[in-house]
C-alpha cells in the first residue's frame, strides 16, 4: 500500500478510518448535539414529545425521523417548545450569579486566595535570584496565617452560602468541590502512611498484609453493596451507634445530620480507593536509591526532614497524575453516595440535598424528576467547567518533572 | 357508576368528565396498635386531636421507654404518609385540581410545627422495615400504615387493633385498558373482565382473602366483609380521609411536599421555611405543567 499514490492512497485511509468516525459521530457527537439542543427547550416529563414542524427538532430528535415516528407516544401532554427566553434552563441553574451580590461573595472569596498566590511569587523570585532573605517555611506561613484572618475578616463562610443561593448549579459543585478538597488529600495522606509501613524492609508478614490492605479496592466492582454496608454501620440502630451505647453514651443520627452525613460519605470513599495511592506510592517508593537516605542520616537529618526533603520530592512524578486522576474521579463520584445517603439528608424543597454531589443531582433531575431540560442545561455547564479545568491540569502535569531533571 | 361504588372511589376515576377506569380496592392508612403493649390510657380517642397524640406519646415514652407512634413518612420523603397529619390540620389538599398549592397556609404550618415537635418523641430514622420489625419486637406501640402491612403483622402473633387518626389521602386501585386491548380488538372482553373483577360478589372474595377494603359499595356492605377487623378499622379511616386528586397537577406535590417533611423533622429547616420553599417548589413545578 506503500506505493500506492495520491488519490487511491487516501480513498483507502479513508475507508479503513470510516467505520471509527462513524461510530465517534453517532456515539459521541450526535448526543452532545441532541443535548445541548433540549438544554435550550422546556422538555421536561410533560412535555416529552417533539414538535416536528420546528426543523432543529425535526432534525435531532430521532423520534421525528421517518422510521420512528410512527412509535412516538401520542396523546401524551403537549410537544416541547423552544424555551421562552432561549436561555431559560441555564438561567434557573445559575442566571442569580450575575447579580451584584453573587458577584462581590464570588470577589470575596478571590482575595481570600491573594496571600497564597503572593507567597508562591515572592518564593519563586527568590529562588531566581538566589538569597534567601526569608525562609521559604516562614512565608507560607505568613501567608497562610494571612488567608486565614482575611477568612474571617470578609466572612467566607456567608460568601459561600450565598452563591450556593444562586442556583443548583453552583450548590450542587461547591459541595462536589469540597468533597473533592477532602477526600484526595486525605487518602494521599492514608496512602502514604500505609506505603511507608509496607516498604520497611524487615516487616513480617509483608505480603499478607500487601494483600489484605488491597481488597478495598478490588472490591470496587461491588462498590454498592460494600457502600450499603457502610449505611448499615451508621444507621440510627446500626453498629456504630451499637457500640457506643456499649460505652454508656449515644450516638448522633449520622445519617439525617447533613455535616455527618458528608462525613460518612468521605470516610466510606477514602476507605474505598485509599489502595490506589497506596500501590502507586509504594512502587515510586522502591526505585528511590537508599543511598540518598544514608547519606541524609550521616548528615545528622531527622525522620520528619527526610520525610519532607527526600521522599516526597521523589515520589512526586508518580502521585501528582494520580492525584489528578483520582480527582477527576472523585468528582464524578456517584455509587458510594447515592447508596449510602440517596442524595443525603434532605435540606428543603427544591435544592439539592446535602450530600447531593454533580451526577448524584444529574441522575435524580434525569430519572426522577424527568427534567430533561434542566438536566442538559447543567450537563453543558458541567461540560463547559471541566474543560477549562483539564486544560488548566495538562499545565499542572507538566510539572511531573521529577527531581533530578 | 355511583350506585355500584363509594363515591371516594368515584371521585378517584373520574376526570374531565370522563371516566378512566373502574375501582377495585380503597387503601388508606391508620395507626395499627399492639393491645398488649398499649393500653386504654395512650390511645388517642380523637382522631383530630393531634395534641392529645402527642402529650401520650411523651408519656409513652417517659413511662416504658419505648417510641408510640413508627410511620415510614417520619424523616423519609414520602409525602403519601405524612399525609394525615397534613390534611387533619385542616390542608384542603396537597394541590388541587387548579394547581393552587396549599402549603403555606396556616394551617400547613401548624402541621409543621407539630410534625417538628413529635420528632422528638419518636424515632430519627423510619422506614417500612424498620416500624415492621420494631411493631413485632415491641420497640414501638404504634404503626403507622396501611391493609397492605396487615397481613406481616397477623403473621408476626401481635395482638392488633386498628384506630383512625388525622385524614389520610384515600387511594383507589383501579383496572383500566390498555391501548394494546383495544388495537387487538379485544376491547369488549377485557371491559368483562374489569366488571367482573370490580363486581360486588368478587370484590367481597378478595376482600375476605386479601384483607383489603373494596370500592363496590355491595362487597363493603355485605356482613362477612363488614365485620372484618380491618375493614372496618380501616373503614373508619377513610371516612375520614381525602382522595387522590387524579388531575396532572398533583404529580408535582410529592418531592416538594416530601422534602420539606424530611427538613422539618431532621431539623435542617424550620417550619415555617421548609413550608414556604414547598410551596414555591410545588408553584414552579405547575408553572412547568401548564
Amino acid at each position: 500500500m506503500s506505493a500506492w499514490m495520491g488519490r487511491r492512497k487516501w480513498f483507502t485511509v479513508t475507508l479503513f478510518l470510516l467505520p471509527t468516525i462513524l461510530a465517534i459521530l453517532v456515539f459521541n457527537v450526535y448526543p452532545i448535539l441532541l443535548n445541548t439542543y433540549v438544554s435550550f427547550t422546556n422538555r421536561n416529563k410533560f412535555r416529552p414529545n417533539p414538535d416536528c414542524e420546528i426543523t432543529l427538532t425535526g432534525l435531532l430528535d430521532p423520534l421525528c425521523w421517518p422510521a420512528f415516528r410512527a412509535n412516538a407516544p401520542k396523546g401524551l401532554g403537549k410537544p416541547y417548545q423552544l424555551q421562552d427566553p432561549i436561555l431559560g434552563n441555564y438561567d434557573k441553574l445559575m442566571g442569580k450569579l450575575f447579580q451584584p451580590d453573587a458577584l462581590k461573595s464570588l470577589l470575596w472569596i478571590m482575595i481570600a486566595f491573594v496571600p497564597l498566590l503572593g507567597v508562591r511569587f515572592l518564593n519563586k523570585r527568590q529562588e531566581k535570584s538566589g538569597e534567601e532573605k526569608f525562609s521559604p517555611g516562614m512565608l507560607w506561613l505568613i501567608g497562610i496565617l494571612l488567608t486565614v484572618a482575611l477568612f474571617f475578616i470578609l466572612n467566607i463562610p456567608g460568601s459561600v452560602n450565598k452563591l450556593m443561593q444562586t442556583g443548583d448549579f453552583l450548590a450542587v459543585v461547591i459541595r462536589t468541590v469540597i468533597f473533592v478538597a477532602l477526600r484526595v488529600p486525605l487518602t494521599f495522606v492514608l496512602g502514604l502512611i500505609l506505603a511507608i509501613i509496607l516498604n520497611i524492609e524487615d516487616l513480617k508478614g509483608k505480603t499478607f498484609f500487601r494483600v489484605v490492605l488491597f481488597i478495598p479496592w478490588g472490591a470496587s466492582s461491588v462498590a454498592i453493596l460494600l457502600a450499603l454496608v457502610w449505611q448499615f454501620l451508621f444507621r440510627q440502630q446500626g453498629t456504630i451507634n451499637q457500640i457506643i451505647s456499649q460505652f454508656g453514651g449515644t450516638g448522633p443520627i449520622w445519617l439525617n445530620n447533613p455535616i455527618l452525613a458528608f462525613g460518612v460519605v468521605v470516610l466510606a470513599d477514602i476507605w474505598f480507593s485509599y489502595p490506589f495511592f497506596m500501590v502507586s506510592i509504594l512502587g515510586a517508593l522502591q526505585s528511590v536509591p537508599s543511598e540518598l537516605y544514608e547519606a541524609a542520616e550521616v548528615d545528622g537529618a531527622g525522620w520528619w526532614t527526610q520525610l519532607l526533603r527526600i521522599t516526597l520530592p521523589l515520589i512526586r512524578p508518580a502521585v501528582v497524575p494520580a492525584a489528578v486522576l483520582t480527582s477527576i474521579t472523585a468528582f464524578q463520584m456517584f455509587g458510594t453516595a447515592f447508596a449510602i445517603t440517596g442524595g443525603g439528608p434532605q435540606r428543603g424543597a427544591g435544592i439539592p440535598g446535602a450530600t447531593e454531589f454533580v451526577m448524584v443531582y444529574a441522575y435524580k433531575q434525569i430519572f426522577q424528576q424527568q427534567n430533561y431540560g434542566t438536566a442538559t442545561a447543567f450537563a453543558v455547564l458541567i461540560f463547559i467547567m471541566l474543560f477549562i479545568a483539564t486544560l488548566y491540569s495538562l499545565r499542572v502535569t507538566k510539572m511531573t518533572k521529577g527531581a533530578f531533571e | 357508576m355511583e350506585s355500584n361504588y363509594e363515591p371516594a372511589a368515584v371521585a378517584g376515576v373520574q376526570w374531565s368528565d370522563l371516566i378512566w377506569g373502574l375501582p377495585e380496592s380503597q387503601e388508606g392508612i391508620a395507626l395499627v396498635y399492639n393491645k398488649t403493649l398499649v393500653t386504654d390510657e395512650y390511645l388517642p380517642k380523637d382522631p383530630f386531636n393531634f395534641e392529645d397524640l402527642y402529650e401520650k406519646a411523651k408519656k409513652f415514652k417517659e413511662d416504658t421507654g419505648n417510641v408510640l407512634v413508627c410511620n415510614q413518612g417520619f424523616g423519609g420523603s414520602d409525602a403519601y404518609h405524612v399525609s394525615p397529619i397534613y390534611f387533619g390540620f385542616g390542608v384542603p389538599a396537597y394541590v388541587d385540581e387548579d394547581g393552587k398549592a396549599y402549603m403555606n397556609t396556616p394551617e400547613a404550618i401548624a402541621a409543621a410545627e407539630w410534625l417538628k415537635k413529635f420528632s422528638t418523641v419518636s424515632f430519627a430514622e423510619n422506614s417500612y422495615d424498620i416500624c415492621n420489625a420494631a411493631l413485632a419486637e415491641g420497640k414501638t406501640g404504634m404503626w403507622w400504615t396501611g391493609p397492605w402491612a396487615v397481613a406481616g403483622v397477623e403473621a408476626s402473633g401481635v395482638d392488633y387493633g386498628i384506630l383512625p387518626m388525622g385524614s389520610p389521602f384515600v387511594g383507589i386501585k383501579v383496572l383500566m385498558m390498555s391501548k394494546n386491548a383495544v388495537d387487538r380488538g379485544n376491547a369488549e372482553i377485557a371491559l368483562d373482565i374489569m366488571k367482573y373483577f370490580t363486581s360486588a360478589e368478587v370484590q367481597k372474595k378478595i376482600a375476605l382473602v386479601n384483607k383489603t377494603i373494596p370500592a363496590a359499595t355491595g362487597a363493603l356492605k355485605d356482613p362477612e366483609v363488614a365485620t372484618l377487623g380491618a375493614v372496618v378499622g380501616f373503614g373508619a379511616a377513610l371516612n375520614l380521609g381525602v382522595p387522590m386528586s387524579p388531575s396532572p397537577y398533583s404529580s408535582a406535590q410529592w418531592g416538594p411536599v416530601g422534602d420539606a417533611s424530611a427538613a422539618i423533622w431532621t431539623g435542617a429547616q424550620e417550619p415555617v421555611a421548609a413550608m414556604e420553599a414547598a410551596q414555591a417548589a410545588i408553584e414552579e413545578a405547575v408553572a412547568g405543567m401548564q
